[in-house]
């Protein structure tokens, strides 16, 4: 029995330190939420962005730490140090979001702890090396989802898309467990590290219930990242949450899904990638292709932009597939794809969220005519709209060029160019919706009186602060590439 | 079987199995076919009660008994009734809005 001294300088402590920042701070929120119970409450919301920089501050700290681990359950590597820094950087973009909503137009004040205990599960899916714990953060941040996404229960559009998500979710989670389930029976163990180390085994002896096993997981998550054909609840309810929700939904579920896929995969497949992983390439392909195709002739915005997060889960999920055809050695710079794809993802989805918010705010509508002279309403806005589209199209010096170049060079390294080509075409469809947008912006609209648009400092900070990432990643790219690049792995 | 004690008579692991296989796609039927959201949700419920027979069983039978199977389970059933719980929310949400809980009312968004 340790004694109380022992206990507390366990070094437990920092590894969950992020964790156990956010968690802190969601409970205090809740409390004081509790107690005032009046008047303007968006100070709470400053509370969690402190939190969330602090945490964030943690999180920075561990990149140069050694590997370590608290009780088999939680770890700091390279991997949960480059997730758990996107998820808190996401966090406060939302955070930062959410700030706009004032007034008669305010969200219910819960919304400020609910989005922080989502990030403490998605933390908890990107450190976590258990299937329990995995499983459990990843319901965090799901359960926690559905009723952020049905804040607005007055409002059908808003409880409608939230059930939707809610039934899609909780589906999705069912077929997850069954999966894992069976990986568990055939191992005896729910602990990455030991399953890694029985994975060939496991092949040789059950291969039908290895693949099954695998193909239940994939489909399970395929729900959480909206993969096609698991898609169908993503327009809903994106178009039926508020944006700053929207934005939540298109950017931290999806990354915490991708490094939790990525982490269980890795863990559990690794002696057999070549025979599994290609039913991540297939499922990647159509997500691609009818991703792109079905936002050709969306007229509601934030529908076309769930359609857009839909095509873009599909080119992270390239990376994926070409685990199969690649070696160990090709690891790293797989992971290196998939995080500066998803980094740049998230600056320039929430930019567009952010602008979409603005617009048709001042609108009233969410028909994209609502951007016909944007130009001459909002040069700013008009610029900062055209670099996030140009970035999600995938045009030369953005970020998003950069993050599709790479995952392109790594089809044709690891001699799976049909992928690429699939990106490659894929991508050139998606220009027709993005620059649609454009040249709605920039289109002359003489009927209408010029009415400069509103803008509060939060959005205009927030879109200022997307640009200005998506610009940096585009034109430095080393400065996310260096860091990435130096990394130890898996621990 | 050890440390547990033995059962009083052997079930074959393959009809457990078997049983949580036939839960389960009697769910997932029952979920994607089903016009009442409750009962969408009871079908749910079942597909999260398969893997539960699953994990116990392989918890007591599997290839290297171990005790993880049943707390996993017992973590299930927990995040099982919170999500059943928000659902249930959400279908009284709804209801109060369109004063149904078929599925193919929640209709009001478009393509």
């Amino acid at each position: 029995m340790p004694n109380t001294i022992d206990w507390l300088h366990q070094p437990y402590w920092m590894t969950m330190g992020p964790l156990l920042t956010l968690v802190v701070t969601a409970f205090l929120v809740m409390v004081l939420e509790l107690i005032f119970r009046n008047g303007d409450r968006r100070w709470l919301t400053g509370i969690s962005m402190l939190g969330t920089l602090v945490a964030l501050g943690v999180a920075l700290g561990h990149f140069n730490a050694q590997p370590s681990q608290a009780l088999n359950t939680v770890v700091i590597d390279a991997f949960s140090s480059v997730f758990s820094v996107l998820i808190l950087i996401t966090v406060f973009l939302v955070l930062l979001f959410t700030l706009d909503y004032k007034g008669s137009n305010r969200l219910a004040a819960e919304h400020t702890y609910l989005l922080l205990f989502a990030a403490v599960g998605a933390l908890a899916m990107a450190t976590a090396v258990d299937l329990v714990t995995l499983y459990v953060g990843l319901e965090l941040l799901s359960i926690a989802s559905y009723v952020l996404v049905a804040v607005r229960r007055k409002s059908t559009h808003s409880v409608e898309g939230g059930i939707k998500y809610m039934l899609m979710g909780a589906l999705g989670s069912a077929v997850l467990l069954y999966g894992i389930s069976f990986i568990y029976g055939i191992s005896g163990t729910t602990n990455l590290m030991s399953l890694s180390a029985v994975a060939v085994t496991m092949y040789t002896t059950y291969p039908a219930i290895t693949v099954l096993g695998f193909v239940l997981m994939l489909f399970g998550m395929g729900f959480k990242l909206s993969l096609v054909p698991f898609h169908m609840w993503t327009p809903d309810a994106y178009a039926g949450a508020p944006s700053a929700i929207s934005s939540f939904l298109a950017t931290l579920s999806k990354s915490a899904a991708f490094a939790m896929l990525l982490r269980m995969l890795l863990f559990i497949f690794n002696g057999v990638a070549d025979k599994v992983f290609f039913w991540a390439g297939i499922l990647a392909a159509i997500t691609m292709v009818v991703g792109n195709f079905i936002a050709l002739p969306q007229r509601n915005m934030k529908r076309l932009l769930a359609f857009s997060s839909v095509a873009q889960a599909g080119y992270i999920l390239v990376p994926f597939a070409l685990i199969g055809a690649s070696t160990v050695q090709d690891w790293p710079s797989l992971f290196d794809s998939i995080s500066f794809y998803l980094f740049a993802y998230t600056f320039m989805t929430v930019g567009a969220f952010a602008v979409v918010h603005i617009v048709s705010e001042q609108k009233h509508t969410l028909d994209s005519d609502a951007l016909i002279g944007l130009y001459h309403r909002s040069p700013w806005l008009a610029v900062a709209l055209s670099i996030f589209m140009l970035s999600l199209a995938g045009m030369p010096l953005t970020a998003g060029f950069l993050g599709k170049f790479y995952i392109f060079s790594n089809t044709v390294q690891l001699h799976t160019p049909w992928l690429g080509i699939v990106l490659f075409a894929t991508s050139v469809v998606s220009f027709y919706y993005y620059l649609g947008w454009l040249r709605k912006v920039f289109q002359h609209n003489p009927e209408e009186e010029r009415v400069a648009v509103p803008i509060s400092l939060p959005m205009n900070t927030l879109v200022a602060l997307c640009v200005v990432l998506t610009l940096v990643l585009g034109l430095v790219p080393a400065t996310l590439l260096h860091p990435l690049l130096n990394a130890h792995w898996v621990y | 079987m050890t440390g547990l004690g033995g059962p009083l008579f052997p079930i074959p692991t393959g009809s457990l199995l078997a049983l949580g296989a036939l839960l389960f796609c009697i769910g997932l039927f029952g979920a994607l076919t089903r016009k009442n959201l409750i009962i969408v949700l009871v079908s749910i419920e079942l597909m999260l009660n398969a893997a539960n027979i699953n994990l116990v069983t392989f918890s007591r039978l599997g290839v290297n008994p171990s005790l993880s199977g049943q707390v996993f389970s017992l973590f299930t059933i927990t995040v099982a009734a919170a999500e059943i719980a928000v659902g249930l929310a959400l279908l009284l949400a709804i209801f109060r809005l369109r004063r149904s809980s078929e599925v193919q009312d929640l209709n009001v968004h478009k393509w």
